[in-house]
């Protein structure tokens, strides 16, 4: 188990712990994975940091961002596809990358 | 004309939990500058189910006042009045997509999400141009795909076979609805709106939210819902069953006339403005009993 500010945190990872907000509410249970959604919920109540399982191989959770950036957008333009003719569907997708990059890493 | 199956589909149409007018009296009440808490307080007491869920709310462990509130005036008070029209609103549209059985439940809430994504977007537009009903444009906006939801619950083996298609061929669910059945989502969710006597604005942007050109006197409407639409997708907020990108159309964008170089500062509001009311909703409609 280790203790990590949520600002690092990363979808896929495992609680260790419950996860409480500020009013002794109960966020997330021991054992679930972080989803987007629940990443963006903590960030949301202001969580600051909580207790995540070991992953195996210690730096394989942390990827290159760069890389990352550059698979999102791949993906990103696989599902425009030929709509990225039009210059604003080109900006559109530019934008949405650059957000979701940013989402996922909560930067 | 409905078709055939069409025609079946809506005959049973009335199994699905109704939209309370309530909720479209809520938003004409935010437009109009004159109306006050004590307005917003009485349509809410004449609902009791929204009357319950709102005290429920504000004494659920979301807020944490520490006392008790037990007046809907009370509770305007101390939420203001958008917080308490925004809670109202989506929660009873949330009742109608999660449906009382508990089938298909990822896809319902992907396609929750995709709609609420979609109506935090038009708002954001409609509030970049300066719009005069941005409240309606959420309205029109969280109900656009409804029809979806008409598909799922009344005709489950057209709508699997429909995504399954979209899926397989990477294309646009309401493509793939237009090649495999005798109707699509948007004239199911028109008639669903009509049946709940929504106004035209709503009827007519659900129907025309693929061809907002042809929308007549909510072309305007329609367009927004159109680019709310590609938006939210872009930011893969919900899924609405298929995973493609539905071209822009262009005349729409014209109409709409946002500068190309103010996209990324819209987006990122849109971000912003969905975190924020996702969490809400997920707490109200999860809220414990008191
Ligand atoms: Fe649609
Ligand atoms: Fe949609």
């Amino acid at each position: 188990m280790r203790r990590i500010l949520l600002k690092d945190a990363r979808i896929d990872m495992v609680l260790a712990a419950d996860v409480h907000n500020g009013q002794d509410m109960l966020l997330l249970k021991k054992g679930v994975a972080l989803t987007e959604k629940s990443l963006r919920m903590l960030k949301s109540w202001g969580v600051e940091a909580l207790r995540v399982q070991e992953a195996d191989g210690a730096s394989a959770d942390r990827p290159d961002p760069g890389k990352n950036q550059d698979k999102i957008e791949k993906a990103m333009e696989a599902r425009f596809g030929d709509t990225l003719a039009d210059p604003v569907m080109a900006e559109i997708c530019r934008a949405a990358a650059a957000i979701v990059h940013e989402r996922n890493h909560l930067s | 004309m409905p078709t055939p199956k069409l025609k079946a589909i809506i005959r049973r149409i009335d199994d699905l939990p109704t939209l309370p007018r309530t909720v479209f009296r809520i938003s004409e009440m935010i437009n109009n500058p004159r109306s006050s808490a004590r307005d917003l307080a009485q349509v809410i007491t004449d609902d009791q189910v929204l009357t319950a869920r709102l005290l429920r709310l504000v004494n659920s462990s979301f807020y944490g006042f520490p006392q008790r509130i037990t007046t809907v005036t009370a509770a305007i008070v101390l939420l203001g009045f958008e917080s308490i029209r925004n809670l109202l609103l989506t929660t009873s549209v949330f009742d109608v997509f999660a449906g009382r059985r508990h089938d298909r439940q990822k896809a319902r809430e992907n396609l929750w999400d995709h709609s609420l994504g979609c109506a935090v977007a038009a708002r954001v537009i409609g509030k970049h141009i300066r719009h005069e009903k941005t409240e309606e444009l959420f309205v029109c906006a969280l109900l656009h795909d409804i029809g979806k939801i008409v598909a799922m619950v009344y005709a489950p083996e057209d709508y699997d076979r429909a995504t399954r298609k979209a899926e397989q061929e990477n294309m646009l669910l309401r493509d793939a609805e237009a090649d495999l059945l005798e109707y699509t989502h948007t004239e199911t969710g028109r008639m669903l709106a009509e049946r709940w006597n929504l106004p035209a604005m709503v009827a007519d942007v659900i129907y025309y939210h693929h061809t907002p050109e042809q929308a007549g006197a909510f072309a305007k409407e329609a367009a927004i819902v159109h680019l709310a639409d590609i938006f939210c997708r872009a930011l893969q907020l919900g899924s609405g069953g298929d995973n493609r990108i539905p071209s822009l159309n262009s005349a729409a964008w014209d109409r709409i006339a946002i500068r190309k170089a103010d996209i990324a500062t819209i987006m990122t509001e849109i971000e912003s403005a969905y975190s924020d009311i996702s969490t809400f909703t997920d707490a109200a409609t999860a809220a414990p009993s008191v």
